[in-house]
């Protein structure tokens, strides 16, 4: 059985459970119930999904909650028993876990099945940070078995408004124990501020002079320069920016199944998520600008702008039309990966890249620079 | 905040007005959905694909 893939891939999300043994203060998922997933129901959808012919080759299974690790036990039966299975499709299970619920003979059947199940760790930043957000649990977590275990996968850092002082702190804190880092404001907060932009722009610039003086660490996703390449391809649409409702689907515990998990019942609200199953998300894989409030069509970075359609749908009805709560933060970070481009190729860092890849990023580099500073000339008009 | 000074600016767009080209082989940003907790499936291949299907 092979697990490389070069062809197409698809996600299915399992909600394995409903309940979670946290209280995050952002979390997304408001309707939390007690219902659960049965195996027979779970192994049903899974056989569906592999055995079904529709050009994809690899499936990743999102193993979903509440907290997924409530349901361990029924975790690794489906994984023993998908791997007992004669699938063409290849396939690799996913969890993000709170972390909070590993025992010493949890921790050792996760190493022997590392290869067929990734895990990745929630980890809000330091001590401090994380107990913020998430309760007194950062000291029930063991980081050296997810670091070591699953040195490839990044911690998933969640940044609230409480934390957000210490955002470089916390990046820092987690790459400084080994962990690569995908960081993220946390969504359907209201960001539009003064205070929050200038301390966002403080972070930033803090971690940009860590990564500058640190070229051995990997920068966390907030900084992937790749993200901005296409922006000088000045398409007249862009790609989407996920697969919901094309080859993602999120099976809840009855078996039916919603764009992505942000359109579950748990995430939205029964009548919401019913509403979601008739929306046509076209299929293809443009994202339609000519749907999105007149403000997001005449934005500079409105092709790479991270757009969630289910936080869409969630805070505006339309798929289509974005919370704008976050837009004057996405600009700032914008504006900071733009300058830590030109940093890098001004030190030499971005010699090993093929020179039309850094160009790229460059040219996109200028036009978020430029773009951007009008669009400030203009607010401050 | 963000800028570098009239030197560095002319050594980026100096080497861009030299390299860029208009076309490229991928017309996706890597990157991946940010705002969920969990993973996107969201491969770089498979945006790829598409993206020289639309070509």
């Amino acid at each position: 059985m092979s697990y490389e893939s070069e062809g197409k891939t698809k996600s299915i999300t399992l909600v394995l459970t409903h309940q979670c043994n946290l209280r995050c203060t952002y979390c997304y998922e408001l309707h939390k119930g007690n219902e659960r997933m049965s195996f027979e129901m779970a192994m049903s959808i899974i056989d569906k999904e592999m055995r079904m012919d529709d050009g994809t080759d690899m499936v990743e299974i999102d193993l979903f909650g509440g907290e997924p690790l409530l349901e361990f036990e029924t975790i690794k039966r489906l994984v023993e028993e998908t791997k007992k299975k004669d699938y063409e499709k290849a396939f690799i299970f996913f969890i993000t876990t709170n972390g909070v619920l590993l025992t010493e003979p949890r921790k050792k059947w996760l190493r022997e099945n590392a290869d067929l199940l990734q895990i990745g760790l929630s980890l809000d930043g330091t001590r401090e940070m994380h107990n913020v957000n998430r309760g007194d649990c950062f000291d029930k977590i063991d980081l050296a078995f997810f670091r070591d275990t699953y040195p490839e996968q990044s911690v998933k850092m969640t940044i609230s408004r409480e934390t957000l002082p210490q955002l470089a702190e916390g990046i820092i804190f987690a790459h400084e124990f080994g962990f690569k880092v995908s960081a993220n404001l946390a969504y359907g907060i209201d960001w539009d501020d003064e205070k929050y932009r200038k301390m966002y722009s403080e972070q930033l610039t803090l971690l940009i002079d860590y990564y500058l003086a640190h070229p051995e660490v990997e920068p966390c996703a907030l900084f992937e320069i790749n993200r901005i390449k296409s922006m000088s391809y000045q398409m007249e649409d862009n790609l989407r920016y996920c697969g919901a409702g094309i080859h993602m689907k999120a099976y809840d515990y009855d078996g039916t199944f919603y764009p992505c998990q942000h359109f579950l019942p748990l995430s939205i609200g029964k009548e919401q998520a019913q509403e979601s199953l008739k929306i046509d998300f076209g299929g293809g894989y443009s994202f339609d600008f000519s749907k999105q409030n007149p403000m997001c069509r005449e934005c500079v970075i409105k092709n790479v702008c991270p757009t969630c359609y289910g936080e869409n749908f969630s805070s505006t009805g339309d798929i289509y039309k974005r919370d704008v709560k976050l837009c004057e933060m996405h600009k700032i970070q914008f504006e900071a990966l733009a300058y830590f481009a030109m940093k890098l190729f001004l030190s030499g860092r971005l010699n090993d890249l093929p020179k039309k890849d850094s160009a790229a990023i460059l040219k996109s580099a200028l036009m978020i620079q430029k773009g951007l500073n009008d669009s400030h000339e203009g607010r401050d008009a | 905040m963000f800028k570098i000074d009239n030197n560095e600016l002319a050594m980026v767009e100096s080497f861009v007005e030299s390299e860029y080209v208009e076309s490229s082989d991928c017309y996706y940003s890597m990157g991946g959905c940010m705002t969920c907790s969990n993973s996107c499936a969201e491969n770089c291949a498979n945006k790829c694909k598409a993206s020289k299907e639309k070509k």
